[in-house]
C-alpha cells in the first residue's frame, strides 16, 4: 500500500499517532471498562443501599418490636408485682385493721364485764346489806318483842355500865 | 328559889316538853283579868302543881315562871338510841343511874334504832359511844 504524503513527510509522527489512537483506543476501553464497572458498583451499590435500607427498616422493626413486646413484658411484670405489692399491703392493711379492732373490742369487752361486775359486786352488796337490815329488823322485831322487861333493863344496864368502864362519863 | 322538888320529877325530854309548853301558857296568861290564870295553873301536870303553886304564891309570878323555864332548859341531855323502847320504870332507873355516874342531873331523850338489835348508843355532850 502506497505511504501517504505525511507519510512521507513525518514518518515518526505516523508511528506516534498510531501509537496515540492505540492508546487512545486502549484508554477508550479502559474508560468504558471502568465506566461499566463504576456503573455496576452504582448498580450494587444502589441495590445494597437499598437493601441495607430494607435491611435497617426491618431491623428497627424488629427492634421496635422487640422493644414494644419487653417493654409489655416489663409492663405486665410491673403490674403484676404493683397488684402483688397492693395485694400485700391491703391484705397487711385489713389484718392491722382487723387486729385493731380485735383489741379494740377485747378493750371494749373486757371493759364491760369488769363494769358489770363492779355493778353486779355492788348490787350483791347492797342486796346483802339490804338483807341484812331487814334480817336484823326482823330478828330484832320478833326477839325485841319476846324480849321479857328484865331483859332489856339488863342488856340497858349493861351497856351504861360498859360506857362507864370506858370512861365515857368522865370528864364532862 | 329552889325549883329541885320540880325537876327531879323530870326524866325525859318530852316530859320537858309538855311542861315548858304548860309554862308558856300560863306565862302569858299571868295578867289576864278574871280566873283565866288559875285556870291555865290547873292544867299544869299535877306532879309540878303544888310546888309552882307555892313558888307563886311566894313570889313574883313572872320571876319565878322565867327562872323556872331556864333552868329546866338548862338541864343536859342524854341521847340513848335502843331497838326497843324501854318501859317509864326502866327509864326512870336510867335516869337514877346517871345522875348518880355524872354527879348532876339530866335527862334522858330516848331514840328507837330497830338495826341497833342488842346495841345501846349514847350521846352525851358531843361524845358517843356504842355498846
Amino acid at each position: 500500500m502506497a505511504k501517504s504524503f505525511l507519510e512521507e513527510l513525518l514518518p515518526h509522527q505516523v508511528v506516534t499517532q498510531k501509537e496515540l489512537l492505540k492508546a487512545h483506543a486502549k484508554a477508550q476501553k479502559i474508560i468504558k471498562r471502568a465506566s461499566k464497572k463504576a456503573n455496576q458498583i452504582l448498580i450494587q451499590s444502589n441495590f445494597f443501599h437499598k437493601s441495607l435500607k430494607e435491611s435497617l427498616r426491618q431491623e428497627l422493626k424488629d427492634a421496635i418490636g422487640k422493644s414494644v413486646q419487653a417493654y409489655q413484658k416489663e409492663l405486665e411484670i410491673g403490674i403484676k408485682k404493683s397488684l402483688v405489692d397492693l395485694q400485700e399491703i391491703i391484705k397487711k392493711q385489713l389484718k392491722d385493721n382487723q387486729e385493731f379492732l380485735q383489741n379494740k373490742t377485747k378493750e371494749q369487752w373486757k371493759r364491760i364485764e369488769k363494769d358489770l361486775t363492779d355493778y353486779k359486786q355492788q348490787k350483791k352488796l347492797e342486796a346483802d346489806k339490804m338483807m341484812e337490815t331487814e334480817m336484823r329488823k326482823l330478828v330484832s322485831e320478833t326477839f325485841i318483842k319476846a324480849m321479857p322487861e328484865s331483859m332489856k333493863e339488863k342488856l340497858l344496864f349493861e351497856a351504861l355500865e360498859s360506857a362507864k368502864k370506858d370512861g365515857f362519863f368522865k370528864n364532862i | 328559889m329552889d325549883f329541885s322538888k320540880i325537876s327531879e320529877q323530870l326524866v325525859t325530854t318530852g316530859q320537858v316538853n309538855d311542861l315548858l309548853g304548860e309554862l308558856e301558857n300560863v306565862s302569858e296568861s299571868i295578867y289576864l283579868t278574871g280566873n283565866k290564870f288559875s285556870s291555865t295553873l290547873k292544867k299544869i301536870d299535877i306532879r309540878y302543881y303544888t310546888t309552882l303553886v307555892g313558888l307563886l304564891e311566894k313570889n313574883d309570878k313572872k320571876e319565878v315562871l322565867e327562872k323556872l323555864i331556864e333552868e329546866i332548859k338548862n338541864i343536859p341531855v342524854v341521847n340513848v338510841s335502843l331497838s326497843f323502847y324501854p318501859s317509864f320504870q326502866i327509864v326512870e332507873k336510867m335516869s337514877d343511874w346517871l345522875e348518880e355516874s355524872l354527879g348532876k342531873k339530866v335527862l334522858i331523850s330516848i331514840k328507837n334504832k330497830q338495826e341497833l338489835f342488842t346495841k345501846v348508843e349514847i350521846e352525851y355532850k358531843g361524845k358517843y359511844i356504842k355498846c
